[in-house]
């Protein structure tokens, strides 16, 4: 109910500004990012082979036979599957005992001003350079480059958790208490929602990182996922299916963002829409 | 209207109330003594930093008194069953409910049931103007419709005591003497007891029983006076009463004086 | 195309090179060629090499023993860290020599970026593999065990190889079609450098390892392996011989540069040369300093081993050139546009 009154005056907003434009600027913004691509692309194409040897840059089209044979014979789908058990899996760990640290530590300064100088040294700690220890601790299989995948999503959450929980406006907490609102229900129904927005921020930005911890992990170590793939490709002198692979991990960056920000723009109903959009850019 | 001053419902006896401690300790309020009754309207007026919100806090029960006692209903505050209400200052709706979902808030606290408390809500959006909008967001309301909100949200879950801190502070002229003309309407109903803090010495006047001056800080009650203008006023000619314009002399000549202590730089700037 | 490429282009090409190579351009390729001549006449070339290993024995031997100053060359040993920059830095022009096996070379090489081998250092393949005592007792092998079983034995197996694509994948996954199986029927982990795999079978992770000597033979020599089979011994007719190792210049260097490859080739010879008729002592103690991690014990089997695989006249016979290319083709890596190996091995060095 609440979502069709915003919808409904977004949607009003709309023609309002696309008459002030200019006739160019009238296509929509994902057309012009598709035309973006598809110039790109073209440029691309016509270099590679013309003006730079297709072996350091294979030109698009033979990227794309390169996708294409191995979704066929569907090493692709195998390996993408590997991948993203990894990245769920580490992600979801990461990220619930991120939160869960991020919310006690927001909660308690003490624990926080112990914690903090710890937290801060495990921050510093290079995880890449960390990833062939894991192998050594945690074995060659999943288990390995799932503790890497929460090592890179860990801190990110818990760092804006920590924040979201902390930044909340103290008025708010104060007109709760002062309705008769308990610790508790004041931290489900005021500090949870007032921190979600930062919550969320974490998440998304922690979804790319967590890719790149199981695409680490499986440099070092595997016998399947995306990480293997590339490696393969690599060794092999297979620009074009090394760059197959680096563009299909980029494709799922890309779609598990789409997605969040579709769940985003439902929990954060509330936020002005111009807050939902600048988290990619971060990146 | 006659308003009961028999039994207090507060009673503030020699309350003090300091912040940090050694050589940075600052004494915010200093031996108030103040009764307030039953369905009375007391406003309070004073120079900026005078610790008329720490007086509003330590009504709440956000902060306690350092010395002296605060009762309520006659007994301790800490013990007395008495429901408050509090409005602040700034916005404080939450951006992410709806209107109607901010004005439920206290009643789902206490756990009343989900229809009557949409019922409640709904009725009590009503009485300040606001059927049509329960279910924008705040940010889809204007600051006089959110400071609305805010008095429906303290008002809807019947407190004995309503605090309330400069709620139209931040308005334009307008649509603070609109907000005034509601608010009266909605005590006259209520007959709720209600605290008001203000900067506003118009303000106070227009809507107290009694006013109260506070000195500059630490705050103390410097003056209080009943206003004796009938109910309902009229708000667009009161200011040409006799009376008012008495208690406007009276008042200001006191409160000037705080004022220029509390603003010393000022002072000078007048003077010269 | 030609093969002279205007210097801007070629500059452009180094550029792109890098921009494309994520995991194939090495920091090698930022530096510039090291060529010209020391103070005292030497000349100065660079040699890259993919990892720390015994099947680059003759490099270190020619360095510790001298060869190389008395060839007239000062060689820089640039290690890569795997295949793959190492031929890239010859190609891009920023290193003179490296030191590589036939599959990965020619898999690197189309169109018109070539590389000509010019002396053979290694002509059997010094990949072994090696299995863990406890898998062993499970299959029921032992050393008597006849090289049919033993290989019928790896389908289904996890084995621990290096990295995707590299030599050692490449073999084991050779003798699984030998096995008659899938080339996919075992699990190949890759696990990095010789340490992780000889750690990921102590740890009893994977069954078997395929691996350059020494590792394997350290396994054996602390008691958690059995050589499976043993490559360097040729004890696979089907890999008895193979394109181990080389020498690999760009034919350009070779027209221009042929004295310096001459003296390139002389001294890599007399290592060789060295390896197939000191005695074992000897060359372990001239190998110790590079490669501390290991016992004597170790080295000396090892040593051992690379006797029997240095080829006296530095050439690869059609044998271990068909080999190679076998290799490759059972591993999908053999591209339609690669050159035929008899054109990329030249012996006007060797005479």
């Amino acid at each position: 109910m609440t979502r069709a009154t915003t919808t409904a005056s977004r949607r009003k907003q709309v023609p309002e500004r696309a008459t002030a434009r200019s006739h160019v600027k009238r296509l929509p913004i994902w057309a012009q990012s598709v035309l973006l691509l598809v110039a790109v692309l073209a440029v691309w194409q016509f270099v590679s082979g013309r003006l730079v040897d297709p072996f350091y840059l294979p030109a698009p089209s033979e990227i794309v036979t390169s996708l294409w044979l191995s979704a066929v014979d569907g090493s692709l789908w195998a390996n993408l599957w590997t991948t993203l058990q990894e990245t769920m899996i580490g992600f979801c760990i990461g990220a619930t005992a991120a939160l869960v640290a991020g919310v006690i530590f927001g909660r308690s300064p003490r624990v926080a001003a112990v914690l903090d100088p710890f937290l801060v040294a495990l921050n510093a700690t290079p995880r890449v350079a960390l990833a062939p220890l894991f192998v050594v601790w945690f074995g060659i299989g999943l288990l390995s480059k799932v503790i890497l995948v929460i090592t890179m999503v860990f801190f990110i959450v818990f760092y804006n958790t920590f924040q979201g929980v902390r930044s909340v406006d103290a008025t708010y907490i104060r007109v709760a208490t002062v309705m008769g609102a308990s610790q508790r229900q004041i931290f489900r129904t005021v500090i949870l929602p007032a921190a979600t927005p930062l919550i969320v921020l974490g998440l998304k930005l922690s979804i790319p990182f967590a890719l790149i911890g199981a695409v680490i992990g499986e440099f070092i170590a595997s016998s399947a996922g995306l990480g293997f793939q590339i490696k393969l490709a690599s060794n092999t002198y297979d620009t074009a299916g090394t760059m197959a692979g680096i563009f299909v991990l980029m494709a799922v960056a890309v779609l598990i963002d789409l997605a969040l920000n579709r769940l985003a723009r439902r929990i954060l109903f509330w936020q002005p829409e111009s807050a939902e959009r600048t988290t990619s850019s971060t990146m | 209207m006659s308003i009961s001053h028999d039994e207090p419902l507060i009673e503030l006896d020699g309350v003090c109330r300091s912040f940090g401690s050694g050589e940075t300790r600052v004494d915010a309020v200093r031996d108030v003594d103040l009764a307030i009754g039953e369905g009375e309207i007391v406003t309070v007026v004073g120079p900026s930093g005078c610790g008329k919100s720490s007086l509003l806090n330590m009504l709440a029960c956000l902060e306690h008194p350092d010395r002296g006692e605060l009762r309520l209903r006659g007994r301790p505050a800490a013990e007395a069953d008495v429901e408050i209400g509090y409005v602040t200052q700034s916005d404080s709706l939450f951006p992410w409910r709806t209107l109607l979902a901010n004005v439920e808030y206290p009643l789902e606290i206490r756990g009343v049931s989900k229809a009557e408390r949409r019922e409640r809500a709904v009725a009590m959006l009503a009485r300040v103007g606001l059927s049509g909008f329960e279910n924008h967001l705040t940010r889809q309301l204007s600051g006089g419709m959110r400071q609305r909100g805010n008095i429906a949200r303290a008002l809807v879950y019947d407190p004995d005591i309503v605090l309330m801190d400069e709620p139209f502070g931040a308005l334009d002229a307008q649509t603070r003497l609109l907000q005034q003309r509601q608010l009266q309407a909605i005590c006259a109903e209520e007959r709720k007891t209600v605290v008001f803090i203000t900067h506003d010495l118009h303000e106070a006047i227009l809507l107290g029983d009694r006013v109260v001056v506070m000195t500059a800080r630490p705050g103390s009650i410097k003056m209080v006076r009943d206003v004796g203008l009938d109910r309902p006023r009229d708000l667009d000619h009161i200011h040409e009463e006799p009376r008012f314009q008495q208690l406007m002399t009276e008042l200001w000549d006191a409160l000037r004086d705080e004022v220029l202590r509390a603003a010393p730089a000022a002072a000078t700037a007048v003077a010269s | 195309m030609s093969t002279t490429i205007p210097l801007s282009r070629r500059q452009a090409l180094r550029g792109m090179a890098m921009l494309a190579g994520l995991s194939l351009a090495g920091p090698v390729l930022s530096s510039c060629a090291g060529g010209g001549t020391g103070p005292d006449g030497a000349r100065r070339v660079r040699l890259t090499q993919a990892v720390n290993s015994l099947a680059y024995a003759q490099n270190y031997i020619a360095q510790r023993a001298g060869f190389y100053r008395e060839a007239g060359l000062v060689v820089e040993t640039v290690v890569t860290d795997g295949g793959g920059p190492d031929v890239q830095a010859v190609l891009a022009g920023s290193a003179e020599f490296t030191i590589n096996d036939g599959g990965q070379v020619v898999t690197a090489l189309a169109g018109n970026r070539r590389v000509t081998a010019v002396a053979a250092t290694f002509d059997r393949c010094l990949v072994n593999a090696t299995i863990s005592v406890r898998a062993a007792q499970r299959l029921g092998i032992d050393p008597s065990t006849p090289l049919d079983r033993k290989i019928a034995a790896l389908p289904g197996l996890r084995i621990g190889v290096t990295a995707p694509g590299a030599l050692t994948w490449q073999i084991a996954r050779y003798n699984l079609v030998g096995a008659g199986s899938d080339p996919d029927a075992a699990t190949l982990v890759a696990l990095g450098g010789g340490p992780a795999v000889l750690a990921a079978l102590e740890t009893d992770q994977v069954d078997v390892i395929y691996i350059s000597i020494p590792f394997g033979e350290e396994a054996v020599n602390r008691g958690i392996g059995l050589t499976l089979i043993d490559h360097s011994a040729g004890e696979d007719p089907n890999l008895s011989r193979f394109m181990m190792e080389g020498l690999w210049v760009t034919p350009d260097a070779m027209e221009e540069n042929g004295n310096t490859v001459a003296a390139m080739v002389s001294a890599l010879r007399r290592s060789s040369d060295f390896i197939r008729t000191a005695p074992s002592e000897e060359i372990a103690e001239l190998l110790e300093p590079d490669f501390t991690n290991f016992g004597r014990e170790v080295l000396l089997t090892a040593v051992e081993r690379l006797k029997g695989a240095v080829p006296a006249d530095a050439r690869w016979d059609a044998t271990a050139q068909a080999t190679t290319e076998r290799v490759l083709q059972t591993n999908g890596l053999l591209r339609p546009d690669a050159p035929p190996i008899a054109s990329i091995v030249d012996d006007r060095f060797l005479t």
